[in-house]
């Protein structure tokens, strides 16, 4: 068996699982999630599925990782194939690999924008807070804002084809050229020296941030305190709790924050030593992820649109979504703040860190599937990637969307899919006994035997709800869009698809041949 | 905001601010 790459240092290790789960949504997503869920209210079903999914899921994807790349695979094809002795367990295995992809392809693009908006920030390219005059609500203030991003991105016009400025384009290239750059020096002189500088600065920009916002004072509210900011996302309502929304929203978080059923973290788990403590690993990693997203996503943006636009205007832009409180609200706000250029530097640099380390995370399957089901080189592997990432983020960057709809068919239904294929493949075809001495070998804690009932009933049968429950509440409507773009998008995908199987077969056909 | 909101707040970054303190004392504090 080729000899695979190993991380470098339990700490790097730690570092680039954290960058891997720590994204865009712990600083956009969750804020907009919670504030649309009753606030404080949702954080009860989001931290009870942490720990029904969250954790276990973590943990049984640390184990799968890490006995698969003691056997050479490093991404769930090899895996599956290896726990589960059944022709069909390697193509369940594709979304491993598939699922990543689709994301990355249009997260790049998404990530290139924090890196143009740090760049605009610092120069002062923002339209000038002084020349607004007459906006009468936080719509108003925030129109010239909406327009330079909705110009940045080609998103004004009216036409099924968007149309983003060179200069989106330029920083899109430079995005992808240097993601290829850091996979291409390979795990660990490239990913987990990335992630040994990003994650640090991250949190020391959070929390420059952080305190910044909490000695915020209000332009327009002279009564404005900041337990007033806070209380917008922390004042329970408790009639949230008996929503079915409420919780499907946050068992959705769970899964987008952690990067769970993706398949990112079987790779990055695939590089460990064979006798790592992952019960320890895998709870330090969901721990600063969640401190990133309870602490710092939770009160930076959210607090911030409080003390500038009062609570209708902060529910207004949480209304809007992720990129409308990112993107058009935050410019609006450091604007108008003192030294507000090198605020707005900061947050999206932090944005930009957070975007970049989770670009490579999802890149890395695909690598590894080129290198350990091929035999190919890194550098060739990163080339075919690179190539293929190029061509089809063109997709999200000029068809009006095209990004949604790929988001929701990886990003949303995905990954709950391939969720529960692991839990099932793991702890009911390989065998519940042999799951939990996975995880367990070479942890210095005892995990408690409740985890162990957790993930074999528990977890399966929650991540089963969550399923029907989004078949029954969003297919429907994603079924029935028929507009040209969505059909195209849908095309690309099923094409995708099939591509992988084709790869899957060939590789499987390679190795019998070379047996 | 109500003292309900000041314990949802605490317990929840209380928890988090635990789970990262523990494990990295586990990880690291007694090597």
């Amino acid at each position: 068996m080729k000899k695979r790459e190993q991380w470098g240092s339990r700490m790097g290790l730690i570092l680039a699982m954290a960058g891997n789960a720590i994204g865009l949504g712990n600083f956009l997503r969750f804020p907009v999630q919670a504030a649309q869920n009753g606030g404080g209210a949702f954080m009860i079903p989001y931290f009870v599925s942490f720990v029904l999914l969250g954790l276990p899921l973590m943990l049984v994807e640390w184990g799968i990782g890490r006995y698969g790349g003691s056997l050479g695979h490093g991404t769930a094809p090899g895996m599956f194939d290896a726990l589960w002795k059944n022709r069909a367990a390697k193509y369940i295995g594709i979304l491993g690999i598939f699922l990543p992809l689709v994301v990355l392809v249009y997260y790049v693009y998404i990530c290139s924008w924090t890196l143009a908006f740090s760049i605009f920030s610092a120069f002062g390219m923002y339209p000038d807070a002084d020349s607004i005059t007459g906006a009468s609500d936080a719509a108003a203030y925030l129109q010239p804002y909406k327009k330079y991003l909705f110009d940045f991105i080609g998103a004004g016009g009216a036409g099924d084809v968007l149309s983003p400025t060179p200069l989106a384009y330029g920083f899109f290239v430079v995005t992808i050229a240097l993601s290829l750059w850091i996979l291409g020096r390979g795990v660990s002189a490239g990913i987990e020296v990335l992630n040994k500088i990003a994650i640090p600065a991250l949190f020391v920009m959070g929390l420059v941030l952080f305190i910044r916002v909490l000695t915020i004072s209000s332009p327009i509210d002279p009564g404005y305190t900041l337990s007033k900011g806070l209380s917008f996302l922390w004042e329970p309502d408790l009639s949230g709790l008996l929503s079915a929304k409420t919780w499907l929203a946050a068992a959705g978080q769970i899964f987008f924050t952690l990067s769970l059923g993706l398949g990112a973290i079987l790779t990055y788990a695939s590089y460990v030593k064979k006798d790592e403590d992952i019960v320890l690993d895998g709870f330090a990693t969901a721990g600063l992820n969640e401190f990133a997203e309870v602490i710092f996503g939770s009160t930076i943006a959210i607090t911030s649109a409080v003390a500038f636009f009062g609570f209708s205007g902060a529910s207004e832009i949480s209304k809007e979504g992720a990129f409308s409180l990112g993107f058009i609200s935050m410019p609006a706000i450091f604007s108008h703040m003192p030294f507000g250029g090198f605020f707005g530097f900061m947050w999206f640099l932090l944005l930009f860190f957070a975007g970049i380390t989770s670009v490579v995370a999802l890149a890395q399957p695909v690598v590894a599937f080129f290198e350990d089901e091929f035999d190919l080189s890194r550098a060739r592997s990163v080339l075919i990637l690179g190539i293929f990432l190029f061509a089809s983020a063109h997709l999200a960057i000029f068809l009006k969307g095209s990004l949604d709809e790929m988001d929701f068919w990886a990003g949303t239904f995905g990954l709950v899919i391939l969720a529960f294929f692991e839990m099932v493949i793991f702890f009911w075809i390989f065998g519940s006994d042999r799951a939990w001495g996975e995880i367990t070998r070479g942890s210095v804690i005892s995990l408690p035997k409740i985890f162990y009932y957790v993930a074999k009933y528990i977890t399966p049968v929650f991540i089963l709800v969550i399923l029907a429950a989004w078949a029954y509440e969003q297919l429907p409507s994603i079924l029935s869009k028929s507009d040209k773009n969505v059909w195209i998008t849908r095309g690309f995908l099923f094409a995708l698809l099939l591509v992988h199987i084709a790869a899957v077969k060939i590789a499987w056909r390679r190795r019998r041949n070379n047996a | 905001m109500t003292y309900k909101g000041w314990l949802f707040l605490s317990a929840s970054w209380g928890m988090v601010v635990t789970i990262v303190a523990y494990c990295f004392y586990r990880l690291f504090g007694s090597a």
